[in-house]
């Protein structure tokens, strides 16, 4: 009897040594890590990431350097060129500068953080870094973005292999793809809609472009198109989800009424009028998904509000007259955006679909912005025959983004709430 | 436990609903059977008809053969055969006069194997909503009408003149600026009651009577000041000024309907009809027939003043997804089939195919053309040397080739290469991106740092809008842009819903826009080029203000002699060319498959005539 | 109860105006609504200025923009204006041509539509027999797949079907639509490769003449793929839920005194967890009652199946306004009462939920 006794009293009294005290996330991201399928589709979103970003290193028709044949007063020299960096866009540009310095802002303060022991300091210093990062960002891309809106160039592919072969160019290192997203085949050399063959991997298109090229800078639009049309949507669904959450009554009755109001008409019939009726371009897109998605989250954050508002730190804080705003950002907003962050990465998937879907119809992003559903729809006309090669390659990516998407919102929920899948 | 919802409820549940299913479709399956009895009591009701006036006609004829008959024999002196009269007249007018309603250039009666009997089954591609006269909205509507209405003069589908029809002649009398139009005897609408000039006169009045939605006939029939009964067979149709296509809009235009089975107080009454349509033509609209949603049956008119047409019946199917027409051809329920570009590229040259069915491709002069038209009044368009080079620019041949498969054929201006109002010495500009660099140099545009071309501080700069849905326009503005691309010119590609293109259009709000015009054998250019079109809302959305062509087209509309005013069409067509408003890219060529049963399918130029086709007995497949 | 229903329905009123005002002010304000059909004459020819100012003042007074002598209506006059003819709070006793007002509409009159000159309601009639056959149908193969595969995972909790079952009906749920279905009417559909399967539409084109058996069948075969198409994706919601909620059930004490007194595990779940575990399946249910107008539109488009998806979609391409705003108030209404459905049917099936 006393052994049992004494375990318990040392198990009791014996302090825990040294166990170093984590956050709630890291607990959650750990849980989230266990399972291998969560680490592959997370890695598998950052190889999309790092694609989008890189894309113009890896698809390009343009050759990282060339020697081309001059004629520089009477006499021809050689002067080696530099094509695919002097035709970079600002977009190109501003997308190395941020993921590079995100990548150093993650290394830097992660090891620094870990020397400060007081979480006031920690959150200052990642604050200012992160403050710095992005006004150099920004800063470095203005003048960029002036002089250096997207160039012409009259060269592509075909026309340096040409050059190669009359010996007017030489010592060319082009990029793995060696195909721009614009460009095509010439008209008479009738190679449109063609198979997977050894210039064209996966094939062209109806007009002569190549697939795998288009296949891969889609990465950027559908990245793009998914992250800041969900954050238009976070935005508005926190700031109306937290006002009906904390103000009830009066404030919930209208906002609820508001919700209804968007959600009773089917989701995508809104989305097509919006599109149909207000242009197509990938602004007004990322706009009009934004503003039609922000239901969902709206009702996670009001029923998180409701849950909050009772705390006794919120009551606390509303008794010594902190105001509004910072009472609603600054303690309930960072405990009730738990659970949004899943609502928030199946909202993603579900833009990824739905941008699919309406370049697919027809209605989505102009041309010649490549696209995966617009690619399923040059391959899909029941008109016309079956081009397997323009079906399988975009499905298949679509597929996978959003699986992944909805495997990282499926572990992340069982991450935040264990409940779900234990038997208590 | 006696209380409890178990699983042998749910069971029993289910049970129960599947016998109220069962239920229904039982009910669904007495409807179809209580048509297609329905069916059968109107054939059979038809059968007995057809066999009383049979028999009446019998009994007619005994009694002419009781009151006795002349045989005459070749020597016996007869009333001269009437011939075809086409003469000018003293004033400069026109008389024709065909004593005999004319047939097709190819008549099928007299051909070797004719037979009449057996169906033919076409698709429609779509269900006309209204097939009442005048008012109907769509071409599939107008598919119907034309089997059961005629006019007054009709157009020779090979010399494409006019002939008079339900006239047995018509008189051009410029100095009154009438057409004077006698009526045939013994011509009667499908119930026997004779057509009069009563009827030509109801039919012009509701025509161009206001609160009557006929808007497409109406701008046209604005132009006539009146139209007057001389006598019982002769009517007379006065204009308002001379007006070239004046023959056209009097005779061709409004279909001839019978007065007294289309009485009504009120205009609206007359637009909320969809399906009153009794004519004098070949077939007979019954409404009984029309099974929505699926076909439309018109059966022959037993009482056709003309001679028998072919078919016992023309079954019209409404089959819009174009695969599923090509299948339904290739199984044998269609009889024709127009294929859609890819459609023709996989069968039409296929061997096995070519030899199993009837396969067309010719050039039409009335299908139209497309373009890409440059807005004027923008500084970058403003001279005509920049249009001039944009054009050379593009490899039209090519597109032709590759893009649009060989389907189309090159156009160089406002009308076909296939009637007479093109100027056959005109030669389209070639494909020639150097020259048209020098042309776009020699215009004061210079590369500027990003590559494009620029004059005067402005870029060459633009947006092309296309209609949206519409993956021809759209490959065809890719192609175009990578060719600018490679010369200077940066142009993007919005695509918008038709009605928003349209709006743009109206208001002016565009730079370039890829669109297209259907065309006609010969059409009137004031809408689209004279000066006037070119405010408001006009159809002349380019801007194209040019004096010397205002006079042509003023002049030809007024010039009703033929060689003369095409003598000024072919001027016309010359500065438009030299002007290049329009980038004109080509004009679609026609296609069609046909069942093999079928002979004398030869397309005309103007298109097939299915009239003229027969399926020799032994053939016949529908009894 | 019957307080808390009043309320509710006295609560969609706010809604629907809301809903409706939004989508008529928003379909209004775009561009390219009030010019109407193109510059091109209905027939493809071409007209003056005058016809086509004259074509373009018709098309307006159809649409309620402008009035009879061709000057604007402000906005919300329009949308007065549309209420009324919608609703009609008026009614016309028996010999005269008076307008009575009385407060409660005594008929709905949903418009005609301009590009089929038909009146909406017709076009509903003949359309919403097509999408409910397609959506009930293909909620019951969901529903019979669906639930069995929820109960099991949550039977066997944790081990190798329950993770596979997850993936699987997750990767489903992720698969693009329009892929599959072009995938499947490219292989499957397609002469070149394999003919099982028609292409398009939901009838053959000759229905005449068949007897009712092969009438049946041919609609059958017909449906097979557009049916697939829509089912794959539906199965892994509803599967979670029932897994949840089985889990949360089996956990009761009552539960285990059944496990203890020595039932099977299958008795257990299907007699008694079974029944208690149905509350959260009730709402899903009644969410099939919005997916009647607009649910299927890429199915309905891409096998060119004439249902409400595919009606609003073109009328949505065709600026068909008066199409558009009688489904929105329909979509509105339907999914309110839906709503309503829901939580009328939560409060039967269990007595401690009470909203009073």
């Amino acid at each position: 009897m006393t052994q049992p006794a004494n375990n318990l009293a040392t198990a009791a009294v014996a302090p825990v040594a040294d166990a170093p005290s984590r956050s709630f996330w890291e607990v959650a991201i750990g849980a989230y890590k266990r399972r291998i399928i969560n680490r592959i589709a997370f890695c598998w979103i950052l190889f999309l990431l790092l694609l989008a970003v890189f894309v113009p290193f890896l698809a390009n028709g343009q050759p990282f350097t060339i020697e081309l044949k001059r004629t520089v007063n009477g006499s021809e020299t050689w002067l080696r060129e530099w094509p695919l960096f002097a035709q970079l866009t600002a977009l190109d540009l501003i997308l190395l500068f941020v993921s590079a310095c995100a990548v150093a802002y993650y290394f830097i303060f992660k090891r620094l953080g870990r020397e400060y022991a007081e979480r006031e300091k920690r959150f200052t210093a990642r604050a200012l870094a992160l403050v710095i990062v992005i006004g150099a960002a920004i800063s470095c891309s203005v003048p960029t973005l002036i002089w250096r809106t997207t160039p012409l160039n009259p060269y592509d592919y075909r026309t340096y292999q040409q050059m190669l072969q009359t010996g007017d160019a030489r010592g060319a290192v082009f990029t793995v793809v060696h195909w721009g997203y614009g460009e095509q085949e010439p008209l008479r050399a009738q190679r449109r809609f063609e198979g997977p063959s050894r210039d064209h991997w996966l094939g062209t298109d109806g007009n002569g472009r190549d697939a795998l090229s288009r296949l891969l800078w889609s990465s950027r639009v559908v990245m793009g198109i998914g992250f800041i049309a969900i954050s238009i949507s976070l935005a508005i669904g926190v700031v109306i989800g937290g006002f009906m959450g904390y103000f009830v009554r009066k404030v919930d009755l209208i906002g609820m009424r508001l919700v209804e109001i968007f959600e009773s008409i089917p989701v995508f019939i809104l989305i097509l009028i919006f599109i149909a009726f207000y242009g197509r371009n990938i602004i007004m897109i990322m706009v009009i998904l934004g503003i039609t998605g922000w239901t969902g989250i709206a009702r996670f954050v009001r029923a998180e509000f409701l849950k909050l508002r009772k705390q006794d730190y919120v009551q606390a804080a509303k008794a010594i007259g902190l105001p509004l705003h910072r009472v609603l950002f600054r303690h309930m907003l960072p405990n009730g955006l738990t659970p949004v962050i899943v609502v928030v990465t199946f909202g993603i998937a579900g833009t990824v679909m739905s941008e699919s879907a309406l370049s697919f119809l027809g209605v989505g992003v102009e041309p010649p912005t490549p696209s995966w559903g617009s690619m399923l729809n040059e391959a899909g006309n029941p008109a016309e025959e079956f081009r397997w090669w323009l079906a399988i390659a975009p499905g298949l990516m679509i597929f996978l983004t959003v699986f992944a998407y909805n495997i990282i919102g499926e572990g992340l929920r069982d991450a935040i709430d264990p409940r779900l899948n234990k038997i208590r | 436990m006696g209380d409890r919802f178990t699983f042998k409820d749910f069971v029993f549940i289910v049970c129960l609903l599947l016998v109220v299913a069962a239920v229904f479709l039982a009910m669904g399956q007495f409807n179809r059977q209580e048509s297609r009895l329905n069916d059968l009591i109107a054939g059979v009701e038809g059968l007995s008809k057809a066999q009383q006036q049979q028999s009446q006609q019998i009994d007619a004829l005994r009694e002419q053969l009781k009151n006795g008959v002349a045989v005459s024999n070749n020597n016996a002196a007869q009333t001269p055969a009437k011939e075809i009269i086409r003469r000018k007249t003293a004033d400069g007018g026109l008389y024709v006069y065909y004593p005999v309603a004319p047939t097709t250039p190819r008549d099928p009666r007299g051909k070797p194997g004719y037979a009449v009997g057996d169906w033919l089954v076409i698709n429609l591609g779509s269900e006309p909503n209204y097939v009442t006269p005048y008012i109907a909205k769509d071409a599939y509507g107008s598919d119907v009408q034309d089997l059961v209405l005629q006019t007054l003069i009709t157009r020779n589908p090979e010399t494409l003149e006019y002939e008079p029809f339900l006239a047995e002649s018509y008189e051009i009398i410029p100095a009154k600026l009438t057409y004077r139009f006698v009526l045939r005897e013994n011509i009667w609408f499908s119930d026997r009651t004779p057509i009069t000039a009563d009827d030509v006169i109801y039919s012009f009045k509701v025509c161009m009577m206001p609160g009557i939605d006929a808007d497409r006939a109406q701008s046209y029939l604005k132009k006539i000041k009146a139209v007057r009964k001389v006598d019982d067979r002769t009517i007379d149709i006065e204009f308002s000024e001379p007006y070239f296509m004046g023959l056209e809009v009097a005779g061709a235009f409004v279909e001839i309907i019978p007065a007294k089975h289309y009485q009504f107080t009120d205009p609206k009454e007359y637009n909320n009809w969809t399906d009153r349509l009794i004519g004098s033509g070949p077939y007979i609209f019954d409404k009984a027939r029309w099974k929505k949603g699926q076909q439309l049956e018109m059966v022959r008119n037993e009482n056709y003043w003309g001679p028998r047409p072919t078919f016992d019946r023309l079954v019209l199917r409404f089959i819009s997804n174009q695969q599923a027409a090509l299948q339904a051809f290739q199984s044998g329920e269609i009889d024709s089939h127009t294929p859609t570009p890819d459609q023709f590229k996989r069968l039409g040259e296929d061997a096995e195919f070519v030899k199993n069915n009837i396969v067309y491709k010719f050039k039409r002069p009335n299908s139209g053309y497309r373009y890409i038209g440059w807005n004027m009044r923008k500084p970058i368009f403003a001279d005509k040397e920049t249009r001039q080079a944009l054009t050379m620019l593009i490899d039209r041949a090519g597109i032709n080739e590759t893009l649009m498969r060989g389907l189309v054929y090159e156009i160089t201006g406002p009308f076909s290469p296939m009637v007479e109002q093109n100027n056959p010495n005109i030669k389209a500009w070639p494909y020639d991106p150097i020259e048209a660099r020098k042309k776009l140099a020699a215009a004061g545009w210079k590369q500027n740092a990003r590559g494009v071309l620029e004059r005067n501080g402005q870029e060459l700069s633009f947006a092309l809008l296309i209609p949206s849905q519409n993956s021809v326009a759209e490959s065809i503005a890719t192609y175009v842009k990578e060719e600018f691309r490679k010369a200077g010119v940066d142009m993007r590609i919005s695509p918008l819903e038709f009605s928003v293109l349209v709006e743009k259009l109206d208001n002016r709000e565009f730079d370039a826009a890829m669109l297209g015009w259907t065309g006609g054998i010969e059409g009137d250019p004031y809408q689209i080029w004279h000066s006037a079109s070119a405010k408001d809302k006009g159809s002349n959305f380019v801007g194209f203000i040019n004096k010397r062509a205002d006079e042509l087209i003023e002049a030809g509309r007024k010039e009703l002699d033929k060689d003369k005013r095409m003598k000024l069409w072919h001027e016309f067509h010359a500065v438009v060319h030299d002007e290049s408003p329009y980038l004109f890219l080509h004009a679609s060529m026609a296609m069609s498959f046909v069942n093999k049963r079928f002979k004398n399918t030869e397309p005309y130029p103007v298109g097939l005539n299915n009239s003229d086709w027969y399926v020799p007995s032994a053939d016949q497949k529908y009894r | 109860m019957l307080t808390y229903i009043l309320r509710r329905l006295a609560l969609m009123v706010p809604t629907l105006i809301g809903m409706t005002l939004m989508l008529f002010v928003i379909v209004r304000f775009a561009p390219g609504v009030g010019s109407g059909p193109g510059g091109l004459g209905p027939g493809g020819d071409m007209q003056g200025n005058e016809a086509r100012l004259e074509q373009i003042k018709k098309h307006q007074q159809r649409l309620g923009m402008v009035d009879a002598e061709g000057n604007k209506i402000p906005i919300y006059k329009q949308y007065f204006i549309w209420l009324d003819n919608t609703f009609k709070f008026w009614r016309v006793p028996m010999a005269s041509n008076v307008r009575i007002p009385t407060p409660i509409p005594t008929g709905i009159d949903l418009g005609e539509s301009m590009q089929y000159r038909k009146p909406v309601w017709e076009l509903v009639k003949e359309r919403v027999p097509t999408t409910a056959t397609l959506n009930i149908i293909s909620i019951f193969f969901v529903y019979l797949i669906a639930l069995p595969g929820g109960m099991l995972a949550a039977a066997k909790r944790g081990r190798s079907f329950d993770v596979a079952w997850g993936l699987t009906t997750l990767a489903l749920y992720s698969l693009p639509t329009m892929w599959i279905g072009s995938m499947l009417i490219g292989f499957l559909a397609n002469p070149q490769y394999v003919k099982l399967f028609p292409a398009a539409g939901l009838h053959a084109t000759d229905t005449r003449y068949m007897t009712f058996w092969q009438y049946s069948f041919d609609y059958m075969w017909h449906l097979v793929l557009p049916i697939i198409t829509m089912t794959y994706a539906g199965f892994a919601y509803l599967s979670k839920q029932m897994r949840a909620s089985m889990l949360d059930n089996l956990s009761q004490d009552y539960a285990r005194t059944a496990k203890a007194k020595g039932l099977s595990g299958f008795v257990v779940a299907t007699r008694h967890v079974f029944r208690n575990s149905l509350l959260p399946l009730i709402t899903i249910a009644t969410g099939i009652i919005p997916g009647l107008i607009g649910g299927s539109v890429i199915i309905e488009t891409m096998f060119s199946i004439k249902g409400m998806g595919e009606l609003a979609f073109r009328s949505t391409l065709a600026r068909d306004l008066p199409v558009m705003q009688a489904l929105g108030l329909i979509s509105g209404v339907l999914v309110l009462v839906s709503y309503l459905i829901t939580d009328l049917c939560y409060a039967v099936a269990d007595p401690r939920v009470s909203y009073d």
